[in-house]
């Protein structure tokens, strides 16, 4: 265990650890979590990986502490930094190497009453449907000419290929392609690892639920939204694949060189990075930018998959079924955005690592249709419990730029986890709580029962006490495919 | 060769401990770690025979890149090791000896390990240990 650092309170669920100059820090730490923890988090390896990320040149306002905070590779998973454009860093640490993976949310005009007694049926034709677990390849094979292509259009190219909706696009953070992606800085490993993965689930935390509305907290919010009570609802949580493992892998490896080179002191190698600006930073931007277009490709085909498997059970193409995309969001990236920093604009690039963009009603970065309401932010929970849709807030815009937490946030290792139940005990347990379960392995699942992770209840509470986002509404689990 | 290994407890992901009377011995030991983290040897075919190597600039770099290289040959060719040697072709490179098979030949793939990373590293020659992102 850590030393634990002085902490102030700053408000309700808001906490500052003041700079440290002789340690090093360039800015304070502001942690955004409920009382009881930051009790848990003190002295722990996460919150010393938040103070750690206050040390990266360029960094301004504050490293930023999210209330479903826990340890990480250098970054903390639930931390978010925003560095100077100019004078600042971009780190491979800061957005990890899942890159983009994040959340998509489909509505439908299905309710809870037509869906619970055929769940065992749905759950099992997108378990049929969509590829999941370690290794699985997807139906569509892309040779490197469709390859780069696909990492410049991101979403618009599966949408090309007849993978979803033209209305899909503007439901996706940044229209479901980053600026800037530039293939010819990804490696051959990275492509022959990607080829044949488009369209697959992956393993680990990665998911697709089937859930209903259980509560609205803001009617007009959830309107906009297209969502109701008891109205049932897909999560679709995945991410860049192997093709983002290996960017992040081979970015890590350069950047191992050039902290030294560029003479930047760091407290843990696992923050190595480049100046924004360096030949080394621009590679790294711009073959992030490739894998975060290839996560949102990914999530487009399998929203597609999950639209197709659906339609088949109820025999009513998905548009009759009202299975429009809500939104889709990155909690792994990096990207650049203005912001207030100390009354004057600022370009910065804003590292979120397990961290969701909370953008409030206004921003012009947000569609035409959720201008008036504010950006939805996705807070998927754990496969038995709930989960959340949030919007952003001003607030959040001032204080973490404009971000929210992105999730559960483990509690317990995975052979912690295992050691609490067995794979039947657990799946006799979601039965009992009506949650029907279909994995690729189930010596995997073990390893993702609710047990494992936080209560995402005291997570939402904790960012919305802060004032970070405003609840819209929480969705409950019926039916779950994991990888 | 008698190198062992243990899986420690990670809040997130995997760290794996090995030990060995020397640098090859306990790489060994740390591959198999971290090979059992997503298959069980005793259940994987004896079929195929393949190398895999990586350089490094020091000895954190060497072992990050061949625990690494190792996952890409998983993902790209879907070999999946049963044992292994070790050895040091020469200074700053690194050569293992498989054997096993392909996930073709119906190996069951428990979990999926990302990456291999360099977060706390501790690399010695009788001792390592490495943190894998699941």
């Amino acid at each position: 265990m850590a030393t634990t650092p002085p902490i102030q309170r700053a408000g309700r669920c808001r906490f500052v650890i003041p700079r440290d100059a002789q340690r090093g820090m360039r800015v304070p730490c502001h942690v955004f979590a409920g009382e009881d923890f930051l009790e848990e988090i003190k002295g722990t390896k996460a919150l010393e990986q938040a103070i750690n990320v206050a040390h990266l040149p360029g960094i301004v306002m504050a490293s930023i502490a999210m209330p479903d905070i826990h340890e990480g590779y250098g970054f903390p998973i639930g931390g978010v930094a925003a560095c100077d454009l100019d004078e600042g860093v971009i780190s491979p640490g800061g957005v990890g190497y899942d890159i983009n993976c994040g959340v998509r949310l489909c509505r439908s005009d299905l309710t809870l009453d037509e869906v619970k007694p055929r769940i065992r049926e749905i759950t099992d034709a997108i378990f049929k449907t969509v590829p999941s677990g370690v290794g699985k390849e997807g139906k569509i094979s892309l040779s490197t000419d469709e390859t780069d292509e696909l990492l410049v259009k991101g979403a618009r190219w599966a949408l090309e290929k007849g993978y979803g909706w033209p209305e899909d696009i503007e439901r996706c953070e940044e229209g479901g392609a980053m600026a800037g992606a530039n293939p010819s800085q990804v490696s051959r490993k990275a492509y022959e690892r990607g080829k044949g993965q488009v369209g697959t689930l992956g393993s680990g935390n990665h998911f697709i639920e089937v859930g209903y509305v259980e509560e609205v907290y803001d009617e007009n919010t959830a309107k906009a939204f297209g969502l109701f009570k008891h109205q049932i609802v897909f999560w679709v949580h995945s991410g860049s694949r192997g093709f983002g493992h290996q960017v992040c892998q081979d970015n890590l490896d350069i950047m191992r060189k050039t902290t030294e080179k560029y003479g930047i002191k760091l407290p843990d190698r696992q923050l190595d990075c480049a100046p924004f600006k360096s030949p080394e930073g621009q590679a790294y931007f711009g073959a992030m930018a490739a894998a975060a277009n290839y996560a949102w490709a990914n999530r487009q085909v399998l929203l597609h998959l999950v639209r197709e498997a659906v339609s088949r059970v109820f025999g009513r193409s998905a548009e009759a079924l009202g299975m429009k995309l809500v939104y889709d969001v990155a909690h792994n990236i990096a990207k650049i955005e203005e912001h207030d920093v100390q009354g004057k604009k600022k370009k910065l690039i804003v590292h979120r690592k397990g961290a969701t963009r909370a953008f409030p009603a206004g921003h012009p970065a947000l569609p035409a249709i959720y201008r008036e309401s504010g950006q939805p932010v996705l807070v998927p929970g754990d496969m038995g419990r709930a989960s959340y849709v949030l919007v952003g807030t001003p607030e959040a815009m001032r204080d973490s730029f404009g971000s929210a937490c992105h999730g559960a946030g483990r509690a317990l290792s995975r052979q912690q986890a295992k050691r609490t139940m067995s794979a039947e005990e657990l799946l006799n347990e979601l039965s009992s709580r009506g949650v029907y379960v279909r994995s690729a392995t189930v010596k995997g699942l073990i390893e993702e029962a609710p047990q494992a992770y936080k209560d995402v209840d005291d997570v939402v509470e904790a960012t919305v006490a802060a004032g970070l986002a405003r609840k819209v509404v929480k969705t409950r689990p019926l039916g779950v495919v994991k990888g | 060769m008698t190198g062992k290994y243990i899986i420690l407890d990670h809040q997130a992901d995997a760290r794996i401990r090995a030990e060995g009377q020397d640098f090859a011995e306990t790489l060994r030991a740390l591959c198999l770690g971290m090979w059992s983290l997503m298959i069980d040897a005793e259940a994987v075919p004896d079929k195929e025979r393949w190398e895999v190597a990586a350089e490094g600039d020091d000895e954190e770099e060497l072992v990050v890149k061949l625990l690494n290289e190792h996952l890409y040959r998983l993902s790209g060719e879907g070999l999946v090791v049963k044992d292994l040697l070790v050895m040091f072709p020469a200074p700053g490179s690194v050569l293992t000896r498989c054997r096993g098979a392909t996930v073709r030949d119906g190996v069951d793939i428990l979990r999926e390990v990302k990456a291999a990373t360099y977060n706390d590293i501790l690399i010695t020659p009788t001792l390592m240990e490495v943190t894998f992102d699941l």
